[in-house]
């Protein structure tokens, strides 16, 4: 109950702070940051939770976004029907390959879900009378109808965002301190034991890909009504399927909010270079890069893990000026 | 052309295309081997090898169809010293990480190298003009192009050294035993840093070798690496990861495969099709194609 009030008086500011900020552009960067935390919170479960780096999660944004997007476009299905059965696909795909892949274990599993985005990738572009190939489906609205998900005012999407955010980061607590989280911090230690334990491996591995297909399959779906555009190379890319993962284990995968830090240290690194370097291209992804090496190599475990032993060592510092000084 | 034509000409392209895989798979595959580490940053090596090639070739260019050649061997030494320091600066801590810090350090690093590549050196396409570009023999009705031959030629004779010297030499025998249990080979005397460090290095000159061998007949651009290591990683799952041989086989195996399926299918195809082919072995034997139990190296 304690968190889910922190987590609505969080809510509460940033909505207040979204609505009041006049600069439409940083509330964008605040929609993709909130987009981007949900999608890191989401590989979180199978990720964080059970140590299983997908590096494919992108198929789980691109899928449902081109079926909803489809469905509304050549059969008039409304986006909100449409997004749940685009889910449902997402889940549907986590399935056969969790059931396929699963019991690959480390970089196998890795290179077997990149192997799996990069199909559902070049099958996007291969299918061109569908999917419009390689230029993509644009979404063009002139005016605001929230039942077709069409807002002309950014702030729509950034309260959806901030509000999906929410939502899934509350339900991935729930499901921490679930049975099933149990079970899955229970495989991340160790496999055998777990099912010596009476833990049904393979079975909670598939369980805990579904739910996390379906998580980031939900951002998906509002995500391209944000942007307005259906880009393959970038929903069903290589890069954003890494970017997930590299917002999760940045930020901290013990941490409820480690993949919002990761988001923001994201966001903060690209908007800065953008905006000092904006024409020479280059220099965010190098920044980015370079300090995702550099994070990795202080703490392997992330930032909210750094900042936890700097304050950890500040209040020790403190208490012991204290109690010396009381002396 | 005949039909029998189309086929023989899809096969010997694949082949000659899988040779550069093999190059680039080789080295990953020491280095998964002996260190348990997939470095996903393999392919910017290929493209830091390919800029360290241009900039040599820009420096000197001797007449003759192999002059622009020289620069392999200068261009893997270079490499080599890079692949040290990068054991040394970073994998040397990051061995005692766990498995995902260690995959996002050599993601990181890849994105990193990527927009430092961009930053120096712009997003341009980049080439040299040389007679081995476009160069093709004619055996009968069959076209070898020249500069794919060679780098094919090149890397069916370093599998060959590097075969011998994992058998028969006293490195080669000190990273198979590393790879079979750290833990026993530093028992027995052996300096498992010092393993890890040279591996690194060959690895890393052999995509180097591999860049250098590439820049005649293929546009040098920052992120040029990414269509061959992803193809080189799925090689060496394909043929079992660690062994160094089978990297050679999964290689040629992907180049043969892609070369068929945009002769008879569809170009946007031939990724596909490589990865289902790969997912397919994945599930069907899971240990590789070309290994035998738990064998590695």
């Amino acid at each position: 109950m304690k968190r889910a009030f922190v987590i609505l008086v969080l809510w509460c500011l940033l909505a207040v702070a979204g609505i009041l900020l006049q600069n439409n552009y940083l509330v964008s960067v605040a929609t993709s940051a909130a987009f981007l935390a949900l999608w890191g919170q989401s590989w979180n479960v199978l990720g964080g939770l059970s140590g299983n780096v997908s590096l494919g999660h992108s198929m789980f944004v691109a899928i449902p976004a081109y079926v909803t997007v489809l469905l509304f476009q050549q059969a008039d299905v409304p986006p909100l029907l449409g997004a749940l059965l685009g889910i449902l696909a997402a889940v549907a795909l986590a399935a056969v390959i969790g059931a396929a892949t699963l019991r690959l274990r480390g970089p196998y599993f890795s290179l077997a879900t990149l192997a799996a985005g990069a199909v559902v990738l070049s099958l996007i572009l291969h299918f061109d009378e569908l999917t419009g190939g390689p230029s993509g489906v644009a979404i063009s609205f002139a005016k605001d109808a929230p039942e077709k998900l069409e807002f002309t005012n950014v702030r729509a999407y950034y309260l959806i965002a901030i509000t999906l955010l929410a939502a899934v980061t509350l339900f991935v607590d729930m499901i921490k301190r679930s049975r099933l989280g149990y079970y899955i911090a229970a495989i991340k230690s160790s496999e055998e034991a777990a099912a010596a334990a009476g833990v049904r491996v393979a079975w909670i591995k598939v369980l805990a890909f579904c739910l996390s297909a379906a998580l980031t399959a939900l951002g998906g779906v509002f995500y391209v009504f944000f942007i307005g555009f259906a880009d393959p190379n970038f929903l069903a890319g290589l890069a954003l399927s890494i970017k997930i993962a590299l917002i999760a284990v940045v930020g901290g995968t013990g941490f409820l909010v480690g993949p919002i830090i990761g988001a923001i240290f994201y966001e903060t690194i690209d908007a800065v270079a953008n905006a000092y370097f904006g024409a020479v291209g280059g220099w965010d992804v190098m920044i980015l890069g370079f300090s995702v090496v550099a994070i990795v190599m202080t703490d392997p475990r992330g930032i909210c893990f750094m900042a936890e032993r700097l304050w950890q060592a500040a209040t020790h510092q403190f208490t012991r000026r204290f109690a010396a000084g009381d002396a | 052309m005949t039909v029998l034509n189309v086929l023989t000409q899809a096969i010997v392209n694949g082949l000659l295309i899988g040779g550069v895989y093999a190059l680039v798979a080789v080295g990953l595959n020491l280095m998964f081997g002996v260190m348990k580490l997939v470095n996903f940053a393999h392919g910017e090596f290929l493209m830091a090898g390919m800029y360290v090639a241009l900039s040599l070739a820009g420096l000197a260019l001797p007449p003759g169809l192999l002059g622009i050649y020289w620069v392999a061997v200068p261009t893997m030494l270079i490499m080599a010293v890079i692949g040290a320091a990068f054991y040394l600066l970073l994998l040397d801590r990051a061995a005692r990480f766990g498995e995902s810090p260690q995959i996002l350090l050599t993601i990181g690093l890849s994105i990193g190298v990527q927009g430092f590549a961009q930053v120096l050196r712009g997003s341009d396409f980049k080439s040299v003009p040389n007679p081995i570009n476009g160069a093709a023999l004619h055996l009968g009705r069959i076209y070898f192009q020249v500069g794919p031959a060679i780098s094919f030629a090149v890397a069916i004779g370093v599998t060959i050294i590097m075969a011998w010297a994992l058998r028969s030499t006293r490195f080669g025998k000190s990273a198979r035993a590393v790879a079979e249990s750290v833990e026993t080979a530093e028992m027995l005397g052996i300096d498992a840093r010092r393993v890890y460090m040279v591996s690194t290095a060959i690895a890393i000159g052999l995509v180097g070798l591999a860049g250098a061998l590439l820049i005649p007949y293929h546009f040098t651009f920052p992120n040029v690496g990414q269509n061959f290591v992803v193809v080189a990683f799925l090689a060496i799952v394909i043929a079992g990861l660690g062994s160094v041989l089978g990297a050679v086989f999964g290689g040629l195996l992907l180049g043969v495969m892609q070369s068929l399926t945009a002769a008879y299918l569809d170009l946007d195809l031939s990724t596909a099709a490589i990865y289902v082919l790969f997912l397919a072995v994945l599930l069907l034997r899971p240990q590789g194609l070309f290994t035998k139990g738990q064998r590695t190296l």
